[in-house]
């Protein structure tokens, strides 16, 4: 695992080296806690400095009162302002608590939800963890894990990497780290990691976007929000 | 009358509507021609299924209905001399277990097993026992199963990751022809077999269910129901899903294959939705006949 989020880290470094002027707030947002996750904060000072000078947008403001943290190098240690930074730029903004009042397998919400429902639940459990920092409160626990669990094979079935990691990071912010389907998740995240050290689990299509879409940016678009994912899935066992 | 009445009731609507297309003669293009006996074959299929449970009067004019066109010399000439294309034997062993019968037709038949073609023809485990299913409905003698169903994909228990599309059909067909349609509990189905039951078709229901793919998912509710795995709630959920995406005009959509149409010429829109949803229509009312959601354990 080391050894991955190693590898990671030194992808996120040279894109911090080599382009970190072209990237916008939230790009730079995402590249700081690639960084921080991977214990290469040393190499984001001067962009830390430029993301607190430059305009923020919205998306990531909640998380502004971490930047001091992560100029002065404290991050890493301080896993709750890492955690709710983290939160503001890769997360949206859940409401306070969880708003299922009742089993999901009791709606047709296991079978239907589409992706950015998912991601919202996923969203509500990281909050309700405080993003893994203390066990959340929840009212049916049981149906969660295998909700979150069947989730978590669709998504692998489906070779969906975007998805699978804010999965993975739920399952473990909800205390189902010993679920099969977690092991199965962390496994694949692992396998989609390339030898530069950056992760994509469909190089083709990926290849394919920036070949005939003008202005499409693998390395922005695709390369960095999977990677930075990815990188803060690993980090959350 | 039920939801699951007026969904029934509705397909057939739409089965009988589009009833020409399933007949080979109003077809000019020979890949119509084996595209039609294929469906008709399943609705003769489905009409068997649903006869033996004696309540369903709308399948035995159906299966009527088929019986008239099978009876053409034309038609049984093609299915004689293709029966590696066509099926030639699961056709009329399906008509006769509706209750119908045709001496010459059997008689050729019987000739071409006689023959050895039939049986020496190559085929995958899962095929094979779609075979033996036919013959054994035919009423001709059938050769041991357990061992075919042995080198079946299911019979490995595959790892569900890598599986394709095409694997999910070879193990439902698989669990459809070992049981009979849930008809019959086979012994030779072990505890490890009914373990990866359990785990394996709940899972693959709910990705079909998950990927509007209402083929594959009416497939494995109707292999949750014969393996008796009714109790998950997949199965509960699964039709309750089901029931509500039935189009308006009764037909269920057909999952969409990305690669279909690609440099294929157009066609005339009433056959292609013909083409894109019979089967799909057909596999839901399977299930209502085989694996109703009633049948769902508590």
């Amino acid at each position: 695992m080391n050894v991955t989020l190693d590898r990671a880290g030194g992808w996120l470094s040279g894109l911090a080296a080599e382009r970190a002027d072209e990237l916008t707030a939230r790009e730079l947002a995402m590249l700081l806690f690639g960084l921080a996750t991977t214990e290469r904060i040393g190499d984001a000072e001067g962009m830390a400095v430029r993301l607190l000078d430059g305009p923020i947008d919205e998306e990531i403001a909640a998380g502004r009162f971490a930047m001091p943290l992560l100029t002065a190098r404290a991050l890493p240690s301080d896993s709750r302002s890492r955690q709710a930074l983290l939160a503001a730029c890769a997360e949206r903004e859940p409401p306070p608590g969880l708003r299922w009042d009742v089993p999901l397998s009791d709606t047709l919400l296991p079978y239907a939800a589409p992706a950015d429902a998912v991601r919202e639940i996923c969203g509500e459990i990281a909050v309700a963890s405080d993003f893994g920092l203390r066990e959340p409160v929840l009212r049916y626990r049981d149906d969660l894990r295998c909700v979150l669990a069947l989730w978590t094979f669709c998504f692998i079935h489906e070779r969906d990497l975007e998805m699978v990691c804010p999965l993975g990071r739920a399952m473990a912010f909800a205390g189902f780290s010993s679920a099969g389907e977690h092991s199965d998740a962390i496994q694949f995240i692992l396998e989609q990691q390339r030898d530069d050290g950056h992760f994509c689990a469909d190089e083709l299509s990926a290849a394919a976007q920036a070949k005939t879409q003008p202005g499409f940016d693998v390395v922005r678009e695709v390369y960095l929000p999977l990677t930075v994912g990815a990188v803060w899935t690993l980090s959350a066992l | 009358m039920s939801s699951v009445d007026l969904v029934e009731s509705r397909a057939l609507d739409w089965i009988e509507s589009s009833f020409r297309f399933f007949d080979p003669l109003t077809h000019v293009s020979p890949k119509r021609t084996v595209f039609a006996m294929k469906g008709a074959a399943e609705v003769a299929m489905l009409c068997s299924l649903a006869l033996r449970q004696a309540r369903r009067p709308r399948y035995a004019a159906l299966a009527e209905r088929i019986f008239g066109i099978f009876r053409n010399e034309a038609v049984q000439e093609h299915l004689i001399r293709n029966p590696a294309s066509v099926p030639s034997l699961g056709l009329y062993a399906s008509l006769r277990l509706c209750g119908f019968e045709d001496l010459r037709y059997r008689a050729r038949i019987e000739a071409l097993l006689h023959s050895g073609y039939l049986e020496a023809t190559e085929r995958s485990p899962s095929s094979e026992l779609d075979y033996v299913h036919s013959l054994h409905h035919a009423g001709f003698p059938v050769p041991e199963v357990a061992n075919v169903y042995r080198r079946t994909l299911t019979g490995h228990h595959p790892p569900l990751d890598p599986l394709t599309n095409e694997d999910v059909y070879t193990i439902t067909h698989t669990i459809f022809f070992t049981t009979d349609f849930g008809r019959i509990d086979p012994p030779f189905f072990s505890g490890d077999d009914r373990r990866w039951f359990r785990l394996a078709l709940p899972r693959l229901t709910a990705f079909y269910l998950r990927r509007a793919d209402w083929d594959l998912s009416a497939e494995l509710l109707i292999t949750l129901g014969a393996t008796g795995t009714t109790d998950v709630p997949e199965f509960v959920r699964g039709w309750e899903l089901l029931l509500k995406v039935q189009n308006e005009d009764g037909s269920y959509d057909g999952p969409v294959d990305k690669l279909k149409d690609v440099g294929a010429p157009a066609v005339e829109p009433e056959w292609a939705v013909f083409r894109d949803n019979y089967h799909t229509t057909l596999a839901v009312l399977l299930a209502i006949v085989t694996a109703p959601p009633e049948t769902a354990a508590r």
